[in-house]
């Protein structure tokens, strides 16, 4: 995503750009994937662009440490803790409430229910809410942002070995729920339409 | 690296594929780069230092200042002394100050191990937490040297791929509480893999096996190992959560 006269610069260039130019210049070029990202690793619609600030200003804090080929990894390890923040934040907001934030109390889903994008939307937030975040993260970025294993590997800072290994394990997770999700509510239904 | 077929693409039900799909569509709304680059500015612009009426007009003028007096360096005092004040130069403008005056004779900040944090404090802003604790940027101190080669990637797939299945193996018998054939997979690894990239996976596992055959002291004395060896600080949690098992 970065544009072709940040790709050309030298790094040195980039590096003694002033400051809030090279702020400007991550926010154009890596907006849009720390927004994804947010959202994937489980923030809110409503709370995502709260989230994607508070991803900026810590770059800003830090934009000395970044180097201009790591721009996208740093902000990505960043999403991941703002995110991981949010979800801690968030569940406690409603357990003071007496509510459990991720207590749906009707997850039905029939496949003319999955055809409605919202709805799929959702569901697949349920899915994956259950997983832990090292396991989402690299599950995200492989089977919903597509990128490569190498990529991922250089975004989150793990060996490929371990990457692979948490793939696994993310779609053995992703899979049991989405049955879990799809099929069993379905069964309920079916047996209530029954009687 | 030869890559695995998405689920998407290989091996989802319609269902799974439908949830997968419905992600296709993230993306911020339109004009929203435009609004956090303004939004940015204006909560940035208290860091430009004190009396910054038009924050980014000030600091270009102070840069552009200081850019000067780098040029009028290069020109008369030589190579050696040029450098130093393109060292000054470069850290002044990442806003960083040192416990000292003292400065590196060549300075890069951007690959300094340990850069001392910008002193300015980040405005606050509304919402949501702010994280408790300011990432670790480890990868982006890292150079493009750490990216293996063709070749090498190559080579390094295939013994993952084959490690991943040993170990899968491994996993799947102790999951299924059988120790022994859990024990046997673990064996092969070791002997097949004496190097292998996932032997921390490896240790866990035969952690594991331990606490199944119920070799309580052969568990304990593992445990200790591998809670001393900071390369498993990542597993600490199933370490001492198998340990548990024990009965430590």
């Amino acid at each position: 995503m970065m544009a072709m006269g940040e790709a050309s610069s030298t790094a040195c260039e980039i590096v003694t750009r002033p400051p809030i130019h090279r702020l400007h210049a991550l926010v154009t070029d890596h907006h849009a994937f720390v927004w994804r990202s947010l959202r994937r690793l489980g923030v809110s619609d409503g709370d995502v662009d709260d989230a994607s600030q508070q991803v900026f200003l810590v770059a800003h804090r830090r934009l000395a440490e970044i180097a201009p080929d790591s721009e996208r990894s740093f902000l990505f390890q960043t999403s991941l803790r703002v995110a991981a923040d949010w979800r801690r934040a968030t569940r406690r907001r409603y357990e003071q409430s007496g509510m459990d934030l991720f207590d749906v109390p009707d997850a039905a889903a029939n496949p003319e229910e999955l055809m409605d994008q919202r709805r799929s939307r959702e569901l697949l937030d349920q899915a994956l809410d259950g997983m832990p975040m090292d396991l989402r993260a690299v599950f995200v970025l492989f089977e919903i942002e597509e990128m490569t294993m190498m990529e991922i590997a250089t975004v989150s800072d793990i060996p490929p070995g371990t990457v692979a290994s948490r793939l696994r394990r993310a779609r053995k997770h992703f899979q049991e729920a989405a049955r879990r999700l799809t099929t069993g509510q379905r069964a309920v239904r079916d047996a209530r339409g029954a009687r | 690296m030869i890559e695995p077929r998405r689920l998407r693409e290989h091996g989802a039900s319609n269902g799974e594929r439908m949830l997968l799909n419905s992600a296709r569509a993230d993306r911020p709304p339109a004009g929203a780069a435009q609004r956090m680059v303004i939004a940015m500015e204006g909560l940035t612009a208290g860091s430009g230092g004190p009396g910054a009426g038009a924050p980014m007009a000030a600091h270009t003028n102070k840069m552009g200042t200081l850019a000067k007096v780098g040029l009028v360096a290069l020109a008369g005092l030589g190579a050696v002394a040029a450098v130093v004040l393109a060292g000054a130069l470069v850290q002044r403008m990442a806003g960083t100050r040192s416990a000292t005056a003292e400065m590196p004779a060549v300075h890069t900040p951007v690959n300094q191990e340990g850069a001392t944090e910008i002193a300015a404090e980040p405005p606050r802003v509304r919402a949501i937490p702010v994280p408790a604790v300011a990432p670790k940027p480890t990868s982006p101190l890292r150079g493009s040297a750490n990216v293996p080669r063709h070749r090498e990637l190559v080579a390094l797939d295939a013994s993952l791929s084959a490690e991943i299945r040993v170990l899968d193996t491994a996993r799947a018998a102790v999951d299924a509480h059988n120790p022994t054939a859990a024990q046997r997979a673990l064996d092969s690894y070791a002997q097949r893999f004496p190097q292998g990239h996932l032997k921390p996976e490896a240790a866990v596992l035969r952690l594991a096996v331990l606490v199944r055959l119920g070799n309580r002291q052969a568990a304990k004395s593992l445990a200790a190992q591998l809670l001393a060896n900071e390369s498993y600080k990542a597993y600490e949690a199933r370490i001492r959560s198998l340990l548990r098992e024990t009965g430590e």
